[in-house]
């Protein structure tokens, strides 16, 4: 199992994103958010092909912004998965907004445990059968 | 287990945390090979200057803001 204290009160995780360049950051897990979403600077030093967009909630606005659409590989821990995820463009990204979001469409593939104190990712198999031991 | 734990980048900028969001808010920070390698108003220009600097090819890119900044900008 792969666990990370808070900081200050957040539930930040390391993540590695891998592109033409691999780049490290701390990534926000945020349950509220359906994709993963990238800063589009990062995503343009990845060289990440845009295959569409979609209209998205989320980050602070109340109306729809149109997000360009990529595969990406995200890595963490000793977890890695191709997953979709979201560019804002930068006139809709708020300045001071975490690079990283690590959304739904990560955190379903894997058992996530937000205890407050911790993050936690665990295989589903390998956490039902802890579970069903300790019924 | 702390998140800059096994990242020789992650464990740098936590050494030099502090005085980089004093100095240097707003800007971008970027690491290689377990050192600050260059800082800029601009990611890309960072990353650029990052990388003529190191031949590596692994990066953690920090935009200088607190946690507290951070997530409070999505609220």
């Amino acid at each position: 199992m792969n666990c990370w204290d808070y900081i200050n009160g957040v539930p930040q995780i390391p993540v590695r994103l891998m592109g033409k360049t691999t780049v490290e950051e701390l990534g926000l897990v945020d349950c509220g958010a359906t994709y993963c979403v990238v800063h589009p600077k990062i995503a343009k030093l990845l060289g990440l092909k845009f295959q569409g967009s979609k209209p998205l909630y989320g980050l602070g606005s109340i109306k729809s912004i149109s997000a360009d659409m990529a595969n990406m590989e995200i890595e963490i821990g000793n977890l890695r998965e191709s997953v979709e995820v979201a560019c804002i463009r930068e006139e809709h990204y708020p300045p001071m907004a975490p690079e990283v979001i690590i959304g739904r469409n990560f955190m379903n593939k894997y058992a996530f445990i937000l205890d407050g104190e911790r993050v936690c990712i665990e295989d589903k198999r390998i956490l039902k059968e802890k579970l069903n031991k300790n019924i | 287990m702390e998140v800059w734990e096994g990242s020789p980048n992650m464990e740098a900028y936590h050494e030099m945390e502090e005085e980089l969001l004093k100095k240097y808010h707003g800007k971008t920070a970027v690491f290689c090979n377990g050192k600050l390698a260059a800082i800029d108003d601009d990611i890309e220009k960072a990353v650029e200057k990052a990388k003529k600097v190191y031949k590596g090819k692994t990066f953690f890119i920090k935009r200088l803001f607190s946690v507290k900044e951070q997530y409070e900008s999505l609220l």
